[in-house]
């Protein structure tokens, strides 16, 4: 019998399956409002307000009673607007959008490196 | 567990303090017993009664518990003008870029923006309703949970948990606008981890250990097709005919893993034949990679139809993809190709074989789940529920419909016919029937393996 081969193996496993790593869906992420991502939210996402906002650099820095952070945003990350305070639909936003003393909760891409974000979602109170 | 305590002070609590214990016993009265939570028949009523405010669907609108807690096109034809499957023919709200009823209706198809909700017009894709059996054994994988068709159907840290707050979002929702508290309620902490119980609770527990002392020809050649990695190569990617990958292949804890097989380049697919829009579906992530979830094949033979698209309607049409060029092309076929010398190349014998051995695998476990459900009892009464004897019918028949779809082992299918006329014909709560049922549900499983 033939029998498949690490040489073989390895490649396969390489190429079909560690290409695809952990990944949540953002489509319906999108709606879910500020603090309420299931599993995440209060364990793997940072919450805090904007402090600063540097356009040039396409970072924001936020902080909590805890910490104050800086962190990056890449050309992946999504930036949501979340209106459902005001029971309207959440919109995608841009970093021009986000102003100082914004309430934002931020998934970071590597939750290791805390330094750039995935998504970020930005409650609109007005 | 071990426990912490030192004996001696076990023993000085024992020897000390019984008689007070005693004393305070017959002193008071005993207190009401405190209820058990049970997550999982919480969440088997959220199931199947939360509409968590939103259009009037529920988790079993579109996984029935009759229908495997899936949803074919045969089912959906059964169902009245006014069940909250066909919200979007009935709701104004959702009559645009929700459902394409016309796809629901005739494939079972069911409408989803995974890759976002931007252009609602064209970007979506459509799918069919996977079962929801054996989820204990096919969504973790060693790079994460793997949920849906792709692997990445779930929001939040993309667990099966978080699975439902997702489908209520694509699903339930009142509008496309998509509010929460306005136009679906998002499922509460507890109630997500009672729907998770539940479904964990659905079907096979664990996996099989192949091969199975199978008794007939053509299905124990088939088993034998199936493990071969010069022919069949089917073991490699469904260990023991599971979701997961085979470890000596995969590495141990590999689990569950995303392929792209190629079912996306199927020519002539039924619903791209209908000329409705089917824009192409690109897998896990955003921008999909192409690849999509291994799922279980025990349950394979009684759920169709096959693939994320619906695309193939018989279990011997989908194993028989395995022998086209769309597989063979597909860089999970190429793959294969490099690693054993040959892609798969199954003649119609072969493929009708390992059909045969799904199917008589099918049985087996139709038999396992009725048996099981025959044999937990209404707290109450000494039979079961009239709702568990509903079910194992259910799963009776779909024992006699995989076999005899192929005309495999007749005697068993006498047996099950005879065991459907047994649970039809008692009252609800008498036992006698039932027992009758059971024993010619293990005639039938006699007649198909080899039973100690």
């Amino acid at each position: 019998m033939i029998r498949w081969t690490t040489r073989f193996a390895l490649p396969l496993v390489a190429s079909l399956c560690l290409a695809t790593t952990a990944q949540a869906q953002q489509a319906t992420e999108r709606y879910i409002p500020l603090g309420q991502s299931p599993g995440l939210s209060s364990r793997y996402t940072y919450m805090g307000q904007i402090v600063r906002i540097d356009a040039a650099a396409r970072t924001v820095t936020v902080g909590n009673a805890d910490t104050t952070r800086t962190i990056a945003l890449t050309e992946h990350t999504k930036i949501w607007l979340d209106r459902s305070a005001t029971r309207q639909t959440t919109l995608i936003g841009r970093l021009e959008d986000l102003q100082p003393g914004q309430r934002i909760e931020i998934k970071y891409e590597d939750y290791a490196t805390k330094d750039r974000a995935a998504w970020i979602k930005a409650a609109v109170v007005r | 567990m071990t426990s912490a305590v030192p004996l001696a002070l076990h023993r000085f609590t024992l020897t000390r303090l019984t008689p007070i214990v005693f004393v305070l016993a017959a002193c008071r009265p005993a207190p009401p017993p405190v209820p058990v939570p049970d997550p999982i028949a919480k969440g088997r009523a959220i199931f199947f009664n939360e509409t968590f405010a939103g259009n009037g669907r529920t988790c079993a609108t579109c996984h029935r518990a009759e229908d495997n807690f899936g949803l074919s096109p045969a089912f959906i034809a059964t169902l009245p003008p006014t069940d909250p499957l066909f919200v979007a023919e009935t709701n104004p709200d959702l009559a645009q870029n929700f459902e394409n009823p016309r796809l629901m209706r005739a494939l079972g198809m069911i409408l989803e923006n995974q890759d976002g909700f931007d252009d609602l017009a064209n970007n979506f894709n459509m799918r069919g309703i996977p079962h929801l059996l054996a989820l204990r054994t096919s969504v973790a994988s060693a790079a994460g949970p793997r949920t849906g068709w792709s692997g990445d159907g779930a929001p939040g840290d993309g667990s099966l948990r978080a699975f439902a707050t997702g489908a209520v979002i694509q699903h339930f929702t009142k509008t496309t606008n998509r509010i929460a508290g306005v136009d679906f309620r998002l499922p509460t902490n507890d109630e997500l981890d009672a729907l998770e119980a539940f479904q964990l609770s659905l079907g096979r527990q664990e996996d099989l250990t192949l091969p199975l002392p199978l008794k007939g020809v053509v299905p124990a050649r088939g088993q034998e097709l199936f493990r071969d990695n010069t022919v069949g190569k089917c073991n490699a990617c469904h260990f023991n005919a599971g979701a997961n990958a085979d470890p000596a292949i995969f590495g141990a804890g590999a689990g569950n893993l995303n392929f792209n097989t190629g079912v996306e380049d199927l020519p002539d697919q039924p619903a791209d034949l209908t000329g409705e829009l089917m824009p192409p579906d690109d897998g896990f992530g955003t921008p999909g990679d192409g690849t999509f979830n291994t799922p279980p094949l025990v349950e394979a033979a009684d759920t169709e139809p096959f693939f994320h698209n619906n695309s193939v309607m018989t279990i011997e049409g989908a194993v028989g993809f395995y022998d086209g060029n769309a597989f063979n092309e597909s860089p999970a076929g190429r793959l294969i190709a490099a690693a054993t010398g040959s892609g798969i190349e199954l003649d119609a014998t072969q493929i009708e074989a390992i059909a045969a051995f799904l199917r008589v695998i099918n049985a087996l476990e139709n038999i396992r789940e009725a048996l099981a459900l025959l044999a937990t009892p209404n707290p109450a009464r000494t039979a079961p529920s009239s709702a568990n004897v509903a079910l194992a019918l259910e799963e009776t028949d779909d024992a006699i419909r995989v076999l005899a779809g192929a005309g495999l082992h007749r005697d068993a299918v006498r047996e099950l016919q005879t065991v459907e006329r047994y649970l039809r014909q008692g009252p609800a709560g008498d036992p006698a029937p039932v027992q009758a049922a059971v024993q010619a549900l293990e005639r039938a499983r006699a007649d198909m393996i080899e039973t100690p």
